[in-house]
């Protein structure tokens, strides 16, 4: 039976999570490494769909409140939440990609909620390759799957704030009893003098250090001006950072 | 213990894992049986089935790496009533899943069709009809990705022997605790056959699709 790889990216708000998981996105492009893949952008503050160079139509927030509409006026019918989410799915030629946005409505529907989840662990089940990117809180991607492979990287930037969230999102994956196999910290923009702090730093929460994502003019400029990261040069040094961190996690040791 | 418990049990294993399954399944086209199919759908091919309706595989999957196939062909090689082939043709063609050339003989090839799925497990129960299963599976080489067989009991080295020389694998199925013991995985084989793997992946889409479509949700 295959197994959907899972690579989730956490940290602090700012701390470079964004940008780590595009430039891993356009390795594994460029690496052909997978066949089925999909993105899905958890992050509040979505800008992965900036990043990625791919437009977004529909959230999955939305397909929720629509849903959570219909479902109060018992005589609309409407479409069914599985194939609304189908329906947010965008396709590029190299990967899908999903955004989970936001749902507007007030109070509970958990059914709704329930139902999504569900729905997102069977969609998920049909790629070689998800890629994640979230925010620092975990709580809404609790026990999606019981997967072995699946992965999550901490983004760090070069503040004690950045590895104070790194922690507890550390502790919170233990608390939760969360399925990830393997957690891993990233650095960002970390100087080249002050490299060897982020990984002392890194041993003090205790999580793995996987690499640094240098502090780079280009990636900074296409950040800056709203451009993309995919498809940044291959010689580019954070590009390079990203692609080797890449394949430490794609060795079979990687995998525990 | 029942076969059609370990069918059963079979089928929701796969199902909770991302695959639609089927069992009790008689291979289109053919009368050879499997004990449970699985198929794991691709996103992309199964959304344009969603959109522009399923592939009515029956005839279609003569055209499948066939090239431009005359209509006369098709009809002989579907054995159906001509009039059934052009109106299943006709609409396949408004679908763009075919394209159809009518100057001189009519003659249709399909149009860029990609199988939904990424992969086909077949698997057999091997506490009755074992041999015969074993045969049965040897027909459908080229058909599927990877196969099985599924024991409530530990298997003798004799049995495992011809099991793994087809290159399926060996199962242990636990029923007290519902659990499937991969004691010899199975290779997994290319798909040579493109015409029956569409059917036997469309076909069992499309059934489960149809059940997806109760939801209340």
């Amino acid at each position: 039976m295959k197994t959907t790889r899972v690579f989730s990216f956490s940290g602090k708000g700012g701390s470079g999570k964004t940008t780590t998981a595009s430039l891993m996105m356009a390795a594994i492009i460029r690496g052909r490494i997978f066949r089925d893949i999909l993105v899905i952008d958890a992050d509040p503050d979505a800008n992965l769909s900036r990043t990625l160079r791919i437009p977004v139509e529909k959230t999955v927030g939305q397909a929720v409140d629509q849903r959570r509409k219909e479902l109060k006026d018992a005589s609309a019918k409407g479409t069914k939440l599985r194939f609304s989410l189908l329906d947010s799915i965008r396709h590029s030629e190299a990967f899908d990609f999903l955004v989970m946005g936001r749902t507007m409505g007030d109070g509970c529907y958990c059914s709704v909620h329930s139902a999504l989840k569900e729905n997102l662990t069977e969609t998920m089940a049909m790629y070689d390759l998800v890629l994640m990117d979230f925010d620092a809180g975990l709580e809404h991607f609790s026990r999606h799957s019981g997967n072995p492979a699946d992965t999550l990287l901490i983004s760090c930037d070069p503040s004690q704030l950045s590895f104070d969230t790194a922690k507890r999102i550390a502790d919170l994956v233990q608390e939760l009893s969360l399925p990830y196999d393997h957690l891993y910290l990233v650095g960002c923009r970390f100087p080249r003098n002050m490299e060897e702090t982020f990984f002392q730093m890194a041993r003090q929460t205790g999580i793995e250090a996987l690499g640094i994502i240098p502090d780079d003019s280009e990636v900074a400029s296409r950040n800056l001006y709203g451009q993309d990261l995919i498809s940044i040069d291959s010689e580019n040094p954070a590009f390079k950072a990203a692609d080797e961190m890449l394949r430490k996690l794609l060795q079979p040791n990687a995998m525990g | 213990m029942k076969e059609d418990i370990i069918r059963a049990s079979c089928a929701a294993f796969f199902s909770g894992r991302g695959y639609a399954a089927r069992t009790d399944f008689t291979v289109p086209g053919t009368n050879i049986f499997v004990d449970v199919a699985a198929v794991q759908p691709r996103m992309r091919d199964l959304k344009a089935r969603l959109k522009r309706g399923f592939v009515p595989t029956g005839i279609l999957h003569h055209l499948i790496g066939a090239g431009w196939i005359s209509l006369g062909q098709i009809i002989r090689q579907t054995r159906y009533e001509p009039g059934y082939v052009t109106a299943i043709l006709e609409e396949a063609a408004a679908e763009h899943w075919i394209e159809i050339e009518r100057e001189g003989e009519p003659r249709c090839r399909i149009l860029d069709y990609r199988p939904p799925a990424k992969e086909c497990l077949l698997a057999f129960v091997g506490t009755e009809m074992l041999l015969e299963k074993i045969e049965r599976l040897k027909e459908l080489a080229g058909c599927y990705n990877r196969a099985l067989f599924l024991f409530p009991y530990p298997v003798d080295d004799q049995t495992t022997e011809q099991i793994v020389q087809l290159g399926a694998g060996v199962v242990r199925y636990h029923q007290e605790h519902g659990m499937f013991q991969q004691l010899i995985p199975a290779e997994t084989h290319d798909i040579e056959d493109q015409g029956r793997f569409a059917l036997i992946v469309e076909y069992i889409l499309y059934e489960n699709v149809w059940i997806q479509m109760e939801d209340i949700i």
